[in-house]
This record gives structure tokens, C-alpha cells and sequence, in this order.
């Protein structure tokens, strides 16, 4: 995640809640006798503002776009979010509109080294296991 | 491995070689009648070694559980055939060590192939683990 890719989704997603504002507020849902019309097509239109804006944006190599999601509630403007996938890895990484991309590309910095810790606990434990398969154990250091 | 594994993989070892060598040579292919009795010898060889005791039986093995197959080769005319047992073990569902025992082996040579093959194993997944590692790393913005 390099801060230009951060503050380019920013940029998308601040793009589709300015949109988003123009749709209004979230209609309600009171009973199922009411036409359910309205917020079908609300909930359509914000995701499709949210979808039409982060396909503008070119990720790097190996990064993609998983998922774009928006949370709706009545009388309200929904929050909207998009995960990225970058690396073979698996990250991802949920960024919602109101981050900054100082926060995007700490959150990202930090998921990696937990991942790092993770992997290294991991392989620790691996070759300690692998270790004790000896006859006369090595020490560990 | 235990050093009563590495001895009970031993005297299958010894036991099978010297099997081998008393069924002897290959007969020529020409001699079809000749080769298929040897084959059929060469085969019966394997009775009653496997399982090796300590060793799982079934083909599909137990988490920790070593499994022990002999491997014949198939013998030239005028040659004799060579049997290895391969020892697998599998710590984890991504890591496999694999231990080719010559017949015959002592339980020291056992011993010493099976160190060998952790080591191998150890190195080989350090050289994946310090590569994951470092891409990971290439992706942080900070590096």
C-alpha cells in the first residue's frame, strides 16, 4: 500500500459519498407492506456511486479490489467502505471513507508486521517441532 | 526418530538385503518364465517386514506418526535388486520429511539419513519462510 494508492481510494470513496449526499438520506423499511421500491433502489444507486468511482482507480500489481460495502440505516447517509487485497498474502485491508491516508498507510504498516510476528512465531514453533524429531535434540538459540 | 525406530528400520533393512541377495540376479527378459518367478521372489522379499514397528501402517498416514514403504527397483538382467525404505513423516499439513534408507543400513546410517532429512526440511522451508518475509516486508510503506 503506497500512500498515492491510499489517498487515490480515499479520493474514490470521498467522490461516491459526495454522490451519496445527493441521493439523501436512507429511506425507511416500516412493515412489509410497504413498497419495498425506494430502498431497493437507494441502496442500488450507493453502491453503484461506490463501484463506479473505486473502477477508476488502477491498484498496483497483484492489488485488487474485493469487496466495496456499504452499511445502511434508516434516516441516515449510509458509511461506505472498500477492501483491498494487495500481495499473494492474503492481507486486506478495509478502508472506510472518513479515514485519512496517514491512517490508511499506518493500519496497512501495522497489519504487515503482525503478520511478519505471526509468520515468525509460526516458524519458530516449526522448526523447534522439527527439532525435537532428532534423536539428540539441538539447542535452540 | 527414537534410536529403537532407527534400529527396528535397521533390521528390516539388513533382513530384506539379505533376501535380495539370496533370490540374486535378474534373469535375462528373453527368459519370460524365469522372470516372472523372480519377480514373484523378489516381491514375496517384502513379506512380514512392514509395518516396521513404531511405524504406521495405512496408506493414509497419522498426524506425527512416521510410515514406512520399501521401494524395489526393477532389476537389469544380471543385476540384483536394490530395495530403499522411505520413511515420511508429516508434522503439518505443509511440511513433509522424506528419509530414503538404503537396504542394508545400520541404525547409525538410519539415524544420520534421518537427521539429514530434517536438516534438508529446516532448510528448505527457512529459505521460503525468510522469502515470504521479505516481500512481505517490501510491501509496508515504511520499509
Amino acid at each position: 500500500m503506497t500512500p498515492a494508492l491510499a489517498a487515490s481510494i480515499l479520493a474514490a470513496l470521498a467522490a461516491a459519498r459526495a454522490e451519496i449526499k445527493r441521493l439523501g438520506k436512507c429511506p425507511d423499511i416500516t412493515s412489509c407492506y410497504e413498497d419495498p421500491t425506494p430502498r431497493m433502489q437507494y441502496e442500488s444507486a450507493v453502491h453503484d456511486a461506490i463501484c463506479s468511482r473505486l473502477a477508476s482507480i488502477t491498484p498496483p500489481l497483484g492489488a485488487t479490489i474485493t469487496d466495496a460495502t456499504a452499511h445502511f440505516t434508516t434516516g441516515r447517509i449510509p458509511t461506505i467502505a472498500a477492501t483491498f487485497r494487495l500481495s499473494a498474502d492474503y492481507l486486506s485491508i478495509t478502508i472506510k471513507a472518513t479515514d485519512t491516508t496517514e491512517a490508511v498507510c499506518a493500519a496497512w504498516d501495522r497489519l504487515i508486521m503482525e503478520r511478519i510476528t505471526t509468520k515468525e512465531e509460526g516458524h519458530r514453533a516449526l522448526l523447534a517441532h522439527l527439532n525435537s524429531l532428532l534423536t539428540t535434540p539441538k539447542a535452540t538459540p | 526418530m527414537t534410536p529403537t525406530l532407527a534400529a527396528a528400520i535397521s533390521a528390516a533393512s539388513i533382513t530384506l538385503a539379505e533376501r535380495l541377495a539370496a533370490i540374486g540376479t535378474a534373469p535375462p527378459a528373453a527368459a519370460a518364465k524365469a522372470r516372472t518367478a523372480y519377480h514373484r521372489a523378489v516381491d514375496g522379499a517384502k513379506a512380514g517386514l512392514l509395518p516396521i514397528p513404531g511405524t504406521y501402517a495405512y496408506a493414509e498416514p497419522q498426524p506425527g506418526q512416521p510410515r514406512a514403504v520399501i521401494y524395489l527397483s526393477d532389476a537389469r538382467a544380471g543385476k540384483p535388486t536394490r530395495a530403499t525404505i522411505t520413511i515420511t513423516l508429516a508434522p503439518n499439513a505443509r511440511t513433509n520429511i522424506l528419509a530414503e534408507v538404503p537396504c542394508p543400513s545400520t541404525p547409525d546410517e538410519v539415524l544420520s539419513i534421518w537427521h539429514a532429512a530434517i536438516d534438508k526440511t529446516s532448510a528448505m522451508l527457512t529459505a521460503a519462510h525468510t522469502h515470504n518475509l521479505a516481500a512481505l516486508d517490501a510491501l509496508r510503506v515504511t520499509t
